[in-house]
Formats: C-alpha cells, structure tokens, sequence
C-alpha cells in the first residue's frame, strides 16, 4: 500500500478525471468564502441577504452537489470500488456528502423563515465540514485514484461526467452556475477560481456539444 | 453589497465560461473566437455602473459576432454563446442612451 504523502499531487494542467473535480473543488471554496461572510451578515446585523443567500444555496445545491458531488458519488466512486472493493475512503465521502445534505437542508430552511441565527450555525457547520473534506479527497483520495485508474478508465469517467454536465444537468446549466459563482465572488470581493488559466481550463474542458454538431 | 446582481451580469459571467471553451476548441480555425472571448472577459469585469465601456464593448460584441449570426455549420456551443451574447447586448445601454444621460 503506497503512503499518500508519497503519491504525486494531482495535476492541474493535464484533463483527468480527477483534474476536472479538483479544479471545480476551487469554485466551491470560493463560493464557501461568499458563505462566511453572508454568515457574518446574518451575525452581525440579524438578517440574511436573502437574494445572495439565495443564489449561493442554489450553486452549492446544484453545482457543489448535485454536478460535483453526482460526478463523484455516481462515476468515479463506483470506478475506485470495482478496482479495489470496500475501498475505504470512498465510503468516509459518502458519508460526508449526507453529512453536508443536511445543512444545506437547514440553510435553505432557515433562508425560508428569515431565521439568521439558524442560517449562520449551519452555514458554518457547513462552511468547516466541506472545507476539510475537500482536502481530504485533494490531498489523499484524489492522489490514490490516481495511481489506481489507467487512462481508459480515466476517459470513460470523463464521459460519465459530460454526461451528469450536460444530459443530466442541462447544457448551459453549468455555465450559468459557474457564472453565479463568479458574480457573487466579484460582488463580495472573493477571489475567483476561474482567473487562474489552468481552472478555467479545467471548468470548461468538458464539452457537451455531440461529436458531429 | 446586499443589492440583487443584474440578471445580465450573471449572464456575462457564465458566458465568459462558453466563450472560453469556443476559443480553446475553435480559436485555431476562427481567430475572431479568441478576440471574443477577451472582449466577453473584458465585459464581465467592467463595473456595473461603467455605462460608457459597456456601449463600446457591446458594439465591439455586435462587429466580431457579425451581429450575432453564428458561421455555417458552428456547434451547439457556439450558437448558444452567440445567442446567449444577443440577449446581453439587448440589456446594455445603448448609443443613443449614453447622449440623453
């Protein structure tokens, strides 16, 4: 068994099924940095920016979860599984995912009720969880999976993950919420993932146009 | 900062993320498609309230996308940047605007 300290970090600058995850791994903890500080409004002056709060839960909701975490949990898991069985890090993610569904549910209740306290612990339950589970999958998953998938295998996931960003999601869906991510970033005066040329090169090499269009 | 963001500017945002992936997959054969992207980059980060750049990159949008008509036999991403740009244009101010203002 290899030391994951050991493995090569993941490569940014080459199109790979774990390339793609870490590089929309960027926009999440930067709309994560949009959430601290809607959390520090609510704090603060005992209300929620509704809109901004709004458009937010609506990335991490379809973005974070249902795209990155659709890609994860329905195409390169089960790939990690078939090669090594019970693998056990895939199953502390899962876990993990469940964990964030239920304080995304609290945020998008608390957003309903105009419930500032209840929206800012959960923001920061959620805020810490993601944050340290997004280093986890960079730092040692992502590093495994690497070194397990051959490159057939890594384009067949690929193709599993056109699939969930453009049949499943809808083409333009993922422009359209990368495009929120970003003007929520501007408006709060977060940096964004998508300025940096390897990302936007990552956030966008997956094409969802057919091969004769 | 609490105020809604325009609904074009969170168009702009996302199309610079199409007019990316056109440029990359199309810039070699339509030079113009890198140009675009840069002036698609270049209106999404011009301030909301800067009335004057948007004129002149709205028209710059109009003369690259030959008023937005895609070329012959462009793909699904190119006519939905190019509409999605259309739609933009149509939210921005307008020359005769910036005279009255």
């Amino acid at each position: 068994m290899h030391c994951a300290t050991h493995l090569p970090l993941v490569d940014l600058t080459r199109v790979s099924a774990t390339s793609i995850l870490s590089g929309e791994h960027q926009v999440i903890l930067q709309v994560l940095t949009v959430l601290e500080k809607l959390a520090a409004i609510a704090t603060s002056d005992r209300r929620i920016p509704i809109d901004h709060a709004s458009r937010a839960l609506e990335v991490l909701t379809r973005f974070a979860d249902h795209c990155h975490h659709g890609k994860e949990e329905n195409v390169l898991f089960p790939a990690l599984e078939a090669i090594q069985p019970g693998f056990g890090p895939v199953q502390v993610m899962r876990a993990e995912h469940v964990e964030g569904r239920a304080f995304i549910r609290a945020m998008l209740e608390a957003v309903a009720q105009e419930d500032a306290a209840r929206f800012a612990q959960a923001a920061t339950g959620y805020i810490a969880l993601l944050r340290q589970h997004i280093a986890k999958e960079d730092d040692v998953l992502f590093r495994f999976a690497g070194q397990m998938l051959t490159p057939t295998q890594d384009a067949e996931i690929l193709e599993g993950y056109r699939a969930i960003e453009h049949d499943d999601m809808g083409n333009g869906t993922h422009e359209r919420l990368l495009g929120i991510a970003d003007a929520l970033a501007t408006t709060y005066g977060v940096p964004r993932a998508s300025d940096n040329p390897q990302i936007m090169d990552l956030l966008t090499a997956i094409c969802g146009c057919k091969k004769n269009d | 900062m609490t105020t809604p963001i325009p609904v074009w500017g969170e168009q702009i945002a996302a199309l610079r993320f199409l007019a990316h992936r056109v440029a990359r997959v199309h810039g070699p054969t339509h030079s113009d498609a890198v140009t675009l992207a840069e002036v698609v980059n270049a209106l999404a980060d011009t301030p909301i309230i800067d009335r004057a750049a948007q004129i002149v990159l709205g028209r710059r949008l109009r003369e690259l996308t030959e008023d937005f008509q895609p070329w012959a036999g462009s793909c699904g991403s190119v006519c939905q940047l190019y509409a999605g740009l259309a739609s933009v244009a149509s939210a921005l101010p307008h020359t005769h605007e910036s005279s009255t203002h």
